[in-house]
């Protein structure tokens, strides 16, 4: 079986999600509590893709969990360096999460200007949605991305946005 | 330098480091392990990919080859999270630099690791607060454009409301006025023509009639409150004439139940500044409220007084009836309220006398307020102001009796 490694970062404001989409990838656990990442957190899981010619892939993904603070945004390009793929988070509750996406695809397209991306909008599960799925679709539209509405809390599609990355990234 | 002071501020600074040969295999390590390689500590390093002890490095093969062949000074990232054996976060910052010593072969590495936990905790705390707060911050600002919204669409359904009221009281009080005014012709041509029978009806449709006039102007005066659009004509006039004008429309619902008015206006009152025919209107609701819960053969009582500060009248009206319950107090003046005791004995009433009342007097620049005494009456007072504010004696025992 063939084996690749790549690495993914999560991208997006604080408090969106991103440790917890990863958290539940990759342990399938959730924490009520928010916990703010500073700096980065890199986590690997490693998924068997098929390809298209049938054939199955070992992927490593290595997980780089990057902190949303604007305190950050000086590292962020040295963290992102080398990177395959990118999943950015927004927040369904927070509009403004969606808009700043665009800023960090820029920053993003500096260092790995191939990186695949993909938008995810988080917190599905909560009452005090802001952001409508059209809203969501647009904003990925313009992006050039593929997205996804996940809930990191019930778990809800987080599989499938890792897996269907991972499917690009292996046929890349 | 001495390799013993080099461990000393190597332990000191909570740094640790390793030397990797041109294929990066590590071949020689100096300082804590676990500070190097953080939870992947496994055996012994020597001889082992630095790919595969340091997770943060797989994705940056490129970068670490620039390092290597000297198109990158060097790669270095910072605030690295990892765990430690006991589960807690800490935190590292990595550095890979070219080396070329002579152990490392002929492009080898320096991978140099730094603890800086103890300020990243601190950092992650600082974090934590700063983004609670910003998450509070944005969810309250949200909440207020939420709450701008809403009291918008609030404020343009209660003018829809009030246009309505407004056009559909036209509308009806146009054809009222004309029966009305056929119903008076009648009157006027005498009712001989009639039997007995004929006669009452005809009285019961005048007084429903009066009703239905009553209520449209009370639905057309609270329409124009509503919606700011009641404008007042202010005039200097004696307070007496307000009293007797609206006296005058009273007196047959006391004679008709024999109650008896007790009116006490002291000569030489200031003039008031009011619109009188609005103030009519508030004197003649609260007389006729006072008169509604008087029992038949009871005592109303109306006193005006100047207040103490000179410039205001004030007027009070008391009843004999039951007072006010408890439980309506601070009802009493909302739109469409009506009393329990007032909706079970069946008395007329929108429930916008004293809504309108008022905002009349308020309009004015005046005040309403009330005493309750439960089973023994309730007495309304307001204050009314007036053209030349009167100088009052400073004897106290005068005071004392128009205070207010």
């Amino acid at each position: 079986m063939r084996k690749v490694s790549k690495k993914v970062c999560l991208l997006g404001d604080f408090a969106v999600g991103k440790t917890s989409l990863v958290r539940r990838f990759v342990y399938d656990l959730f924490d009520e509590k928010y916990i703010s990442t500073i700096g980065v957190k890199v986590s690997r899981k490693t998924v068997a893709v098929p390809t298209v010619d049938g054939a199955v892939v070992e992927l490593t993904m290595m997980l780089w969990d990057l902190a949303g603070s604007e305190d950050f945004s000086q590292m962020r390009g040295s963290y992102m360096r080398g990177a395959a793929g990118a999943i950015l988070v927004c927040d369904l509750t927070r509009p403004e999460s969606l808009a700043n996406l665009d800023s960090y695809l820029a920053d993003l397209r500096q260092v790995s200007p191939q990186a695949m991306v993909i938008v995810v909008a988080n917190k599905s599960d909560s009452p005090d949605q802001h952001l409508l799925l059209s809203q969501v679709e647009a904003g990925a539209a313009r992006l050039g991305a593929k997205c996804f509405v996940t809930s990191a809390r019930t778990g809800e599609n987080v599989e499938d946005v890792f897996r269907n990355l991972g499917r690009t990234l292996v046929e890349l | 330098m001495n390799s013993s002071i080099a461990q000393l501020i190597f332990s000191e600074q909570r740094m640790a480091y390793a030397l990797v040969d041109q294929e990066w295999i590590v071949q020689d390590v100096s300082g804590d392990p676990a500070i190097l390689w953080g939870e992947s500590t496994q055996g012994d390093p020597i001889g082992q990919s630095l790919l595969a002890l340091v997770p943060e490095l797989v994705g940056n093969e490129e970068a670490v080859r620039g390092v290597q062949n000297g198109d990158m000074e060097r790669l270095r990232l910072e605030s690295i999270n990892r765990t430690d054996a006991q589960g807690n976060t800490c935190y590292v910052t990595l550095l890979l630099s070219p080396c070329r010593l002579p152990d490392c072969g002929g492009a080898g590495l320096l991978f140099l690791v730094q603890d800086v936990t103890e300020h990243g905790v601190v950092q992650q705390e600082l974090m934590q607060r700063h983004n609670e707060l910003r998450l509070l911050q944005q969810r309250m600002e949200w909440q207020n454009l939420e709450l701008a919204a809403s009291n918008t669409e609030l404020r343009l359904m209660n003018e829809i409301r009030s246009s309505f009221i407004s056009v559909a009281a036209h509308e009806l009080r146009t054809p009222l006025t004309s029966i009305y005014g056929f119903l008076e012709l009648l009157q006027d041509s005498g009712y001989d023509n009639l039997t007995a029978e004929q006669q009452e009806h005809l009285g019961w449709i005048e007084t429903s009639t009066e009703r239905l006039l009553t209520t449209l102007n009370e639905l057309l005066d609270a329409a124009r409150i509503d919606s700011d659009r009641l404008e007042l004509v202010l005039r200097p006039i004696s307070i007496d004439q307000v009293v007797d004008d609206a006296l005058l429309e009273l007196e047959p619902r006391l004679s008709a139940r024999r109650q008896h008015l007790d009116v006490e206006i002291p000569p030489d009152l200031p003039q008031a500044l009011c619109d009188p025919s609005r103030m009519e209107q508030v004197v003649g609701h609260l007389l006729s409220n006072a008169s509604k819960f008087t029992p038949d053969g009871g005592v109303l009582a109306l006193q005006v007084h100047p207040t103490t500060s000179g410039e205001f009248l004030r007027l009070s009206v008391a009843d004999q009836g039951d007072g006010i319950e408890e439980a309506e107090e601070n009802r009493l003046f909302e739109r469409f309220f009506r009393g329990e005791r007032v909706r079970k004995n069946g008395t007329a009433g929108a429930g916008l006398g004293l809504y309108i009342t008022r905002s009349l007097v308020e309009l004015h620049g005046g005040e309403i307020w009330y005493e309750n005494s439960p089973g023994n009456g309730s007495t309304f007072h307001i204050t009314i102001p007036v053209v030349e504010p009167v100088v009052l004696p400073q004897s106290g025992a005068m005071a004392s009796v128009l205070g207010g």
